[in-house]
């Protein structure tokens, strides 16, 4: 098939790249000086690479890529809660206004924005340089994601989305058939009215309130009944809506009903080069893809128009699973004639170079801080 | 006119990774000279805002902090005052400190700190000082004061 390569020196050199970008990514261009460092950037180079050459071999995009994505929402927890340990001290943390130096999460970054260009400053309790996910760190690895991958940033770099992935993946059939039409907007609804709070506030009301992903990454803070009660309201959409539901739905609900900065991310695509086509030709109708999509960008219609919805995020589950082959990477302003192999690896090597080097730089952590439990029974130094 | 496209249409989508390791590898410099160029800064109400005066105690200071309004619509609900104490190793147990806020008490208002515990107590509290906040920094203590906005701007001293 002409999706696959076959493994030989030619597939080699087509992996070389990846190993040298991983190489230097993953080591800041030094070799680590603890064993402990050490050991975590074999096992991460390792697993990650290994991963490319099979979505080579195999063909596969998605299979290998759900791996790893998850992989990466694991490690992020124990990596960021060993950073905030590092931080902060034990837990409880101080009080959200008394923080200083706090990772940036992308989902706030709309909300950021227009209070930045209001009052020439940051509503957010991090560092702007030099620190763990420092905000301009983050904001400009948000950006270089946004134009190279689009809405691709939500399958292949962001931390949060390995969770409702996963999730929906784990029963073979729905039991929730159908969400209620309103969900689609939603989202909309979301960012409109969090950005005018956080605006008339100029405070991340969002992350404050109402973010489901949040009790992932913090333990309650210090006003200890008020706080538990809070972190519980998270956790207890945390639960509803990215483990219960997408299980039910098999459905990502978090990232295609709920999530703010997916919405933004679908607007990346207008300056984002790649998207995908079904070849009219070669589809016989099954509605594998419809079916199999889990962020429902594809419709009958769509199908048929050989189109897909701009919240698709670019996973490669419908590739993979098409009978005849007949959904494909393409470069937006290319013909119908384009070259697939061409336009399948230009994104590739995007799309896996951000997760494996991103991602991978956080599973690194991760794995690090795991030894480090080991060996001294602490996740921090 | 198709070709044109498709070549450009290539060429952006050829961009792609390397936009990818330009936004990683750059992003620290990058992120300084963001910093740098816009002038930016963190939001007061997270720092505290700037610092208004100092007082030397001797072994330790105290600063007071600039009054921080919340919103971008002024008078939208309270402003706060951050008393910041520094260095944590020099911080009696007790701190008994004055504070003049011109604006919103008449007699002399103390707040009293509990370094072992972080409770704040106050003497002589104006009705306008509605909450306290305490909180434990590397290096210090930090004493958010809560003022309800009377359309009026209330600085300490
Ligand atoms: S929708 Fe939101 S949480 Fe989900 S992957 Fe995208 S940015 Fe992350
Ligand atoms: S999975 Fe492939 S063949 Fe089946 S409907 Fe979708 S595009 Fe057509
Ligand atoms: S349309 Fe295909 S690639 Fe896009 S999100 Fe759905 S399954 Fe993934």
């Amino acid at each position: 098939m002409e999706n696959k390569f076959r493994f030989n020196v030619k597939t080699l050199l087509l992996a070389l790249p990846m190993l040298l970008m991983t190489a230097f990514a993953l080591t800041k261009g030094k070799w680590p000086q603890d064993w402990h460092h050490r050991m975590a950037f074999i096992l991460t180079y390792a697993a990650f690479n290994a991963a490319f050459l099979l979505t080579l071999i195999t063909g596969k995009i998605d299979r290998w890529r759900l791996i790893l994505y998850v992989a990466v929402a694991f490690f992020f927890i124990i990596s960021v809660l060993g950073n905030m340990n590092e931080i902060y001290g034990s837990p409880p943390l101080p009080d959200f206004e008394f923080r200083l130096n706090t990772p940036l999460c992308p989902v706030v970054i709309p909300f950021l924005l227009i209070p930045a260009a209001l009052t020439k400053t940051v509503i957010w309790p991090g560092a702007l340089t030099d620190s763990f996910a420092s905000i301009t760190f983050i904001f400009i690895m948000w950006l270089g994601a946004s134009i190279s991958l689009g809405r691709g940033f939500c399958s292949w770099v962001c931390f949060w989305g390995g969770a409702d992935d996963l999730f929906s993946r784990l029963l073979p059939k729905p039991v929730i058939k159908k969400m209620p039409g309103w969900c689609k907007d939603l989202p909309f609804a979301i960012l409109l009215v969090f950005v005018l709070l956080s605006t008339l506030w100029l405070v991340p009301v969002y992350c404050a309130w109402l973010c489901p992903v949040k009790p992932l990454a913090e333990l309650p803070a210090e006003r200890f009944v008020r706080d538990m009660s809070m972190w519980g309201f998270h956790l207890a959409l945390f639960i509803t809506i990215v483990v219960i539901l997408p299980i039910l739905t098999k459905k990502r609900t978090h990232c295609a009903y709920f999530c703010p900065l997916g919405v933004l991310q679908r607007s990346a695509e207008f300056i984002n080069s790649f998207n995908l086509r079904i070849d009219a030709e070669k589809c016989v109708k099954c509605g594998t893809c419809i079916n199999s999509c889990n962020v429902s960008a594809v419709s009958e219609e769509l199908r048929d128009k050989g189109q897909r919805e701009k919240t698709c995020t670019k996973c490669g589950r419908c590739i993979d699973r098409c009978p005849t082959g007949a959904i494909h990477f393409h470069v937006k302003g290319t013909g119908t004639d384009s070259n697939r192999i061409l336009s399948k690896m230009l994104f590739i090597y995007s799309a896996f170079g951000f997760l494996a080097m991103f991602g991978g730089s956080i599973c690194m952590d991760g794995i690090y801080r795991i030894i480090l439990f080991i060996t001294t029974g602490s996740f921090s130094q | 006119m198709t070709k044109i496209r498709s070549i450009l249409g290539y060429l952006w989508a050829m961009l792609a990774t390397p936009i990818v390791i330009l936004s990683l590898a750059t992003s620290d410099n990058l992120g300084r000279l963001l910093v740098k160029s816009t002038g930016i800064k963190i939001a007061p109400f997270f720092t505290g805002g700037e610092i208004a005066c100092t007082i030397d105690h001797g072994t330790y200071k105290t600063h007071i902090h600039e009054s921080v309004t919340f919103g971008i619509i002024k008078n939208m609900g309270e402003s706060s005052i951050q008393v910041y104490f520094e260095p944590a190793a020099a911080l009696p147990e007790i701190i008994r400190e004055e504070l003049d806020l011109p604006d919103v008490s008449s007699g002399k208002f103390f707040i009293i700190l509990d370094t072992r515990t972080g409770n704040v107590e106050y003497e002589n509290k104006p009705d306008t000082v509605t909450d306290f906040k305490a909180s434990k920094f590397k290096n210090g203590w930090a004493v958010r004061i809560k003022i309800e906005v009377r359309n009026q701007k209330t600085e300490a001293r």
